[in-house]
């Protein structure tokens, strides 16, 4: 049984999915008809956080270890209540998503990843941009244990992926993904990683 | 091109609510001042009441008469020769007749002791108001109208809400000379005011058992003389009788020419209140003259020996021996004496804390809720307390009105730094002293603990969750105001169903305010450059620079038009929040309530492929109410 519930990839400038995938066979009706809602509405979290220049990713990834607060799906748990005078944002946004900026490339491929951003009814949500400003969005299980570096490694690999298919000459950007093969090797990484 | 829900800027800029207006942020400090107006009881006599009952349509007594009228907003009568002699006084204060506190007037004491307000009531007036066809449709309206019926204090047998005590007790009598049935009733007289004086000093005696925190000298008697204007000997037996209650009884009378335009005849017919706004006038001015030459200047009376007896001498030099004195006095006072109960030290600063309030002071207000809170000695309350209350539940209500006080008025800035380490840390406390108790308290009346408890934090946290959203930078008192609606949820988790629908919806309506003050400028600005481009032409060329690189190559990575407003908004949020209130709605049953939701959500999403998709909650919704087949 995977940890995840529902991944979603939605397009840079728009709202609209590129990619969705049922991780879960087990999730109630009730909740999947949500999940393209709730995805959609952790977007305004995940631009809060990737335009703000004075914390570094790491802090988002830490609070995922740390559990949950109960709650319905706000965005308090990184930023809303615990440190409210720091959500007004920056008024020189930067290119690396709210990353110290270094040179290491894999330090910038890890600030990618946004760690727990929100939660919905204690399922929390966690994130991952690219530099071409393409979201990952997972939707987690609220019972099910969650390792962090293995939610880190799916988006690298699903990113990895994602740049392949946009080489794709028959491609084009900003259409939806269909092909099979991409959805398999998604479910693939799903399996092993986010057991 | 898509259009992102919420975000797109012509949204933001036509949404009326990106900011709280100061209407709005008025409406609910008068809200929550209107919750706890002064209670004024209404005794009047039989012959008074039926007198009104045949005089106007709808008007059982003078309770009923108060009720519906006594709060009546002054409106400018077309002939101002109707109001004679006193014109000149109307012309003067008809600004300040609007601008004082509301009265909440009560049938009499017993029957206030009788009057409770439970969660169970509440679900039910809030099933009235969704079910009322004369309810405006918008949202905002709804949720005032549940507010007014949430911030409502409980039950008057209850330490916590002293400020359901009555002030004036209006005793009310007929004086007209001709009685309008003749079978009926002699004059209301000297005797009969008397009478009425003695009964309303003595009630005390006769209902021992709920009396504990009613103390009859803390409320000012008032004689309420109606009388007929068009009357000569009418008007001249109410002044000789208010004179005589004065030399008397001590006692002081207003006047009231309630039959002022009404000729005195037993065929006379009934008029319709509504439609007669010169005795609607003559009502306020009435009211008027009741809060502003009697009731507040005896409540300062009080306040000031209040203040000089309790307050000055608790934050003196002898502070420091009072915790001594208290569990001194703890063990030799008779603790369930209803008289030692209304008269404890510890009531009176606390009814001085809510009188200040009541009257607008709230830095004197702060200063009383702050020294009981200082103060609060738990063994000495719960030897002053029934059994059956917690001492704990009565320093948390000093907590949160402390809390309250401070947004009314009792600081005029408010920090983001006093919120976080002032603020939010009383109300977590207050909270916390209530929540825990709720498994250790047994249950009475059929009522459970969880009862009591959620009844408590809802009065508690609907006006802080308001007050939060008063200030004036959102991005700052939204997560706050979010956070403490949420703890309600929690502690009501899925009993009282259609209470929680309104707070999903209050939800959405906090993240549909939590906009960046940066990005309001942003679209101020914005808005200029519509009329005038010479400034911000900058902006839209960019914007023409950026299409024509996108005719060049359509690949380019495009961030949208929109920009700087991104991240600076939660109207995403928002609307998911207004579709899971539509959801809760028709869990409920309510699918008018659902209907108005959805037809505002699925605008947003209506340029949104995937929301359309028939699998999804918002389709599923829209085919429940029937919007498609």
């Amino acid at each position: 049984m995977s940890s995840a519930q529902y991944f979603v990839i939605i397009a840079n400038d728009q709202d609209t999915p590129l990619y969705e995938a049922q991780l879960s066979s087990t999730s109630s009706n009730s909740v999947t008809e949500l999940y393209p809602f709730i995805a959609n509405s952790a977007l305004d979290i995940i631009e809060d956080l990737q335009w703000r220049t004075n914390s570094s990713s790491s802090s988002f990834s830490s609070s995922s270890s740390t559990g949950f607060p109960i709650s319905f799906g706000n965005d308090n748990g990184f930023n809303g209540i615990g440190n409210p005078g720091n959500t007004g944002g920056s008024s020189s946004p930067s290119l690396f998503f709210g990353a110290k900026q270094n040179n290491n490339s894999k330090d910038l491929l890890g600030a990618s990843y946004l760690g727990f951003i929100d939660h919905y009814y204690q399922s929390p949500i966690s994130a991952y941009i690219t530099f071409g400003n393409t979201k990952f969005i997972l939707i987690h299980s609220s019972n099910m244990p969650i390792n962090g570096n293995n939610i880190k490694v799916f988006y690298q690999l699903v990113h990895e992926l994602y740049l392949k298919t946009l080489m794709n000459p028959f491609y084009i950007n900003g259409s939806a993904i269909n092909s099979p093969m991409f959805d398999a090797k998604v479910r693939a990484f799903a399996a092993k990683y986010l057991i | 091109m898509v259009t992102v829900p919420g975000s797109s800027l012509q949204n933001i800029t036509n949404n009326n609510n990106i900011i709280m207006s100061d209407r709005d942020s008025k409406l609910t400090k008068q809200l929550i001042s209107d919750s706890v107006a002064p209670v004024v009881t209404i005794v009047s006599s039989d012959n008074l009441d039926a007198h009104l009952s045949k005089s106007f349509i709808g008007i059982s007594s003078m309770y009923d008469l108060l009720l519906k009228y006594g709060n009546h907003k002054y409106t400018r009568v077309a002939d101002d020769s109707l109001s004679g002699a006193k014109d000149t006084k109307i012309n003067k204060t008809k600004y300040e007749l609007d601008d004082l506190f509301t009265l909440r007037f009560a049938p009499n004491i017993k029957e206030l002791l009788k009057f409770k307000d439970s969660a169970d009531d509440l679900t039910k007036q809030v099933k009235s108001i969704i079910t009322n066809p004369s309810s405006n449709q918008s949202n905002i309206a709804y949720f005032h109208e549940f507010f007014q019926d949430g911030t409502k204090s409980m039950e008057l047998n209850n330490p916590l809400t002293t400020f359901n005590h009555p002030i004036v007790a209006l005793l009310c009598i007929d004086t007209t000379t001709t009685p309008i049935d003749q079978e009926q009733h002699s004059i209301d007289n000297y005797d009969y005011a008397r009478d009425l004086l003695v009964e309303f000093k003595n009630i005390k005696k006769k209902t021992t058992k709920l009396m504990n925190y009613i103390n009859v000298n803390d409320i000012l008697p008032v004689f309420l003389l109606c009388y007929n204007d068009n009357d000569r000997s009418s008007f001249e037996t109410a002044s000789k009788l208010a004179k005589t209650l004065k030399k008397q009884l001590f006692v002081e009378s207003l006047l009231f020419p309630i039959w002022k335009t009404v000729e005195h005849n037993t065929n006379a017919q009934c008029i319709n209140l509504s439609e007669n706004s010169d005795i609607l006038n003559n009502i306020t001015i009435q009211m008027y003259n009741l809060k502003t030459q009697l009731m507040t200047p005896f409540m300062y009376r009080k306040i000031q020996y209040w203040q000089e007896s309790i307050l000055n001498s608790r934050k003196s030099l002898q502070r420091f021996f009072f915790k001594k004195f208290a569990k001194a006095t703890a063990q030799t006072s008779s603790s369930n004496s209803p008289t030692v109960m209304a008269a404890e030290e510890e009531f009176l600063l606390r009814k001085m804390a809510d009188w200040c309030f009541i009257l607008k002071d709230f830095k004197l207000a702060y200063i009383c809720y702050d020294q009981l809170i200082k103060d609060f000695n738990p063994t000495k309350m719960s030897s002053i307390l029934p059994k059956i209350f917690k001492a704990q539940y009565l320093q948390a209500s000093h907590l949160i009105w402390s809390t309250i006080s401070i947004f009314m008025g009792a600081q005029t800035i408010i920090t983001g730094k006093m919120i976080k380490s002032d603020i939010d840390p009383n109300i977590q406390k207050a909270i916390d002293l209530v929540v825990p108790n709720c498994e250790h308290t047994s249950s009475s009346g059929g009522r459970t603990a969880r009862d009591e408890i959620f009844e408590i934090v809802l009065h508690f946290l609907l006006p802080i969750s308001e007050l939060f959203l008063t200030l004036s930078d959102e991005w700052l008192g939204v997560p706050y105001s979010i956070k403490w609606y949420e703890r309600i949820l929690q502690i009501s988790n899925g009993k009282y169903f259609l209470i929680e629908c309104f707070i999903w919806e209050r939800l959405s309506y906090c993240y549909d305010l939590r906009v960046d003050p940066k990005v309001v400028q942003h679209v101020k600005l914005l808005n200029l450059s519509g009329d005038d481009n010479s400034n911000t032409g900058v902006i839209l060329s960019k914007n023409n620079n950026d299409s024509v690189c996108n005719d060049l190559n359509p690949n380019k990575l495009n961030w949208g038009n929109d920009l700087v407003i991104k991240g600076h908004h939660r109207k995403r949020k928002a609307n998911f929040f207004k579709l899971l209130a539509a959801k809760k709605w028709a869990q409920c049953g309510e699918l008018e309530q659902t209907k108005r939701l959805i037809l505002q959500v699925d605008k947003e999403y209506k340029d949104l492929a995937f929301a359309q998709r028939n699998t999804l909650l918002l389709y599923k919704l829209k085919k429940q109410v029937g919007l498609v087949s």
